[in-house]
């Protein structure tokens, strides 16, 4: 028991991130209420271009329908996809217009479920939608935050609560995928390969991948002929990456770190050609006016704030005693 | 659970639950790959046989791009060697229509390569020749 308090004290004194206080003050409530509407509210647009889009539709020989419509082991790839992309469509937009209502929130994940359901039946390896399709799910738990004018602290924390695991949880795929290309980098450095902290790594990658899905890039044959160039920027990838968990607990760079991380994903389509609009989307929406950021917020306690590094220049540059010291 | 199904599965994922360990290996830098060499055009056989990718300008007027023949010739190099004699038909009739654009015989042959200086000049190790092929008239 003891060593559980210890733990919680050194935990919140590096992640000094509370709800309640966020709860108290009326702001972040606020903001994220809205924030939350125009999810809602953007997903039905979403909609209009998802059925816009079937650029699966030719490949019908591929189409193996995963377990959550099992109803589609009867119909051909056209049909499956005019009934889940219509079904999309209508709750997304009935979310637009009753995401207060939990049960229109349930339509609103029913839709991007069966959305992803179909891409995952069709392509292999598609992701694009799991974040929308986990952050949506988490938003059915938001408590009714919008009938009255006053809410208690219970309804604002329980809100803020929800808002706050969407962020999380998006965070947490990123980390994941950090976490993946370190375990990978340590089996391929004991393997005696060339692993993702070598300086040919993204080369390498972007070499490999574009030869794979016989593709070009913008900027891959850059990249592969100017090797070192595309160091640097791997390794900042692995630790945007990696850290991108233990920002959902440091408000101040929410907004920095999202846009890093689609600058990531601009950077792989214009390398890679591989493009996650609807992910970068959702950072936009999360995290560009993060409610718990605090609007007073100093560059210093920001850049303090930076995983590893922060830690370092506190020691460094901001001491106690010198000039420049955090408050 | 992302992590239960990617080694349980043999897709590595069972939806919509994913592990997102995506890139996790970098490629390996020296790898086997297959090109395609012509050995005679128009009924002659060459002096010289010549790479497919060294032939343009001089056997065919059309000028292509790694990417737009690479993926085919490799792709019906390893249907080769793997016996899957209807998709060797598939891509064979691919490259013989798109990019073989007179009657020539040709082999596939095993290369070796460092991928980085690969995609640089296109220089790799010639290895065994896995099937040597004739273009037919009709098709083209």
């Amino acid at each position: 028991m003891k060593q559980i308090t210890t733990i919680k004290k050194y935990l919140s004194s590096i992640f000094p991130f509370s709800i309640e206080s966020f709860a108290a003050r009326g702001k972040p409530f606020t903001k994220a209420k809205t924030i939350v509407q125009f999810f809602y509210y953007f997903l039905a647009f979403q909609a209009l271009v998802v059925i816009n889009g079937g650029k699966f539709l030719s490949q019908e020989e591929n189409f193996s329908p995963v377990w959550s419509i099992p109803w589609a082991n009867h119909l051909s790839l056209a049909t499956t996809a005019n009934i889940i992309q219509f079904f999309f469509l209508i709750s997304a937009f009935i979310g637009a217009f009753f995401f207060q209502n939990r049960i229109a929130r349930i339509f609103v994940f029913l839709g991007i479920f069966q959305l992803n359901a179909l891409l995952s039946s069709v392509l292999r390896a598609d992701h694009h939608w799991y974040p929308w399709l986990y952050v949506s799910f988490l938003l059915i738990f938001l408590p009714d935050a919008w009938a009255g004018k006053a809410h208690s602290l219970q309804v604002r924390k329980k809100f803020l609560l929800v808002f706050f695991s969407a962020q999380a949880v998006t965070l947490f795929i990123y980390s994941m995928a950090g976490l993946g290309k370190i375990q990978g980098a340590i089996y391929q450095y004991f393997a005696g390969q060339t692993h993702a902290f070598a300086p040919e790594a993204l080369a390498l990658h972007i070499a490999y991948w574009l030869r794979n899905i016989d593709s070009t890039s913008l900027l891959g044959s850059f990249f592969v002929e100017h090797v070192i160039v595309g160091w640097p920027l791997f390794l900042g990838m692995i630790y945007l990456q990696f850290f991108s968990l233990w920002i959902a607990f440091k408000p101040s760079l929410h907004k920095i770190w999202a846009f890093g991380l689609i600058f990531m994903h601009t950077g792989i389509y214009l390398t890679m050609d591989m493009l996650f609009f609807p992910t970068a989307l959702l950072l936009i929406f999360l995290f560009f006016d993060s409610p718990f950021k605090k609007h007073d917020t100093s560059w210093r306690e920001t850049v303090g704030d930076l995983p590893i590094f922060g830690w370092m220049l506190r020691r460094i540059l901001f001491r106690p005693g010198n000039s420049h010291s955090i408050s | 659970m992302g992590f239960y199904f990617s080694s349980h599965t043999s897709e590595g994922e069972a939806y919509p639950f994913f592990s997102w360990f995506v890139f996790t290996r970098v490629p390996p830098q020296f790898i086997t790959g297959y090109a395609l060499k012509i050995v005679e055009y128009e009924g002659k056989k060459l002096d010289s046989p010549v790479f497919f990718q060294d032939s343009h300008g001089i056997y065919f007027k059309k000028i292509l791009t790694m990417t737009e023949y690479d993926y085919t010739i490799r792709v019906l190099g390893e249907n080769i060697e793997r016996g899957e004699t209807e998709k060797v038909e598939q891509y064979r009739k691919t490259i013989e229509e798109s990019f073989l654009s007179q009657p020539v015989v040709y082999e596939i042959v095993r290369i070796e390569f460092d991928t980085l200086k690969y995609w640089k000049t296109g220089q790799f190790t010639e290895g065994e020749r896995i099937a040597t092929l004739t273009a037919k008239e009709k098709d083209l």
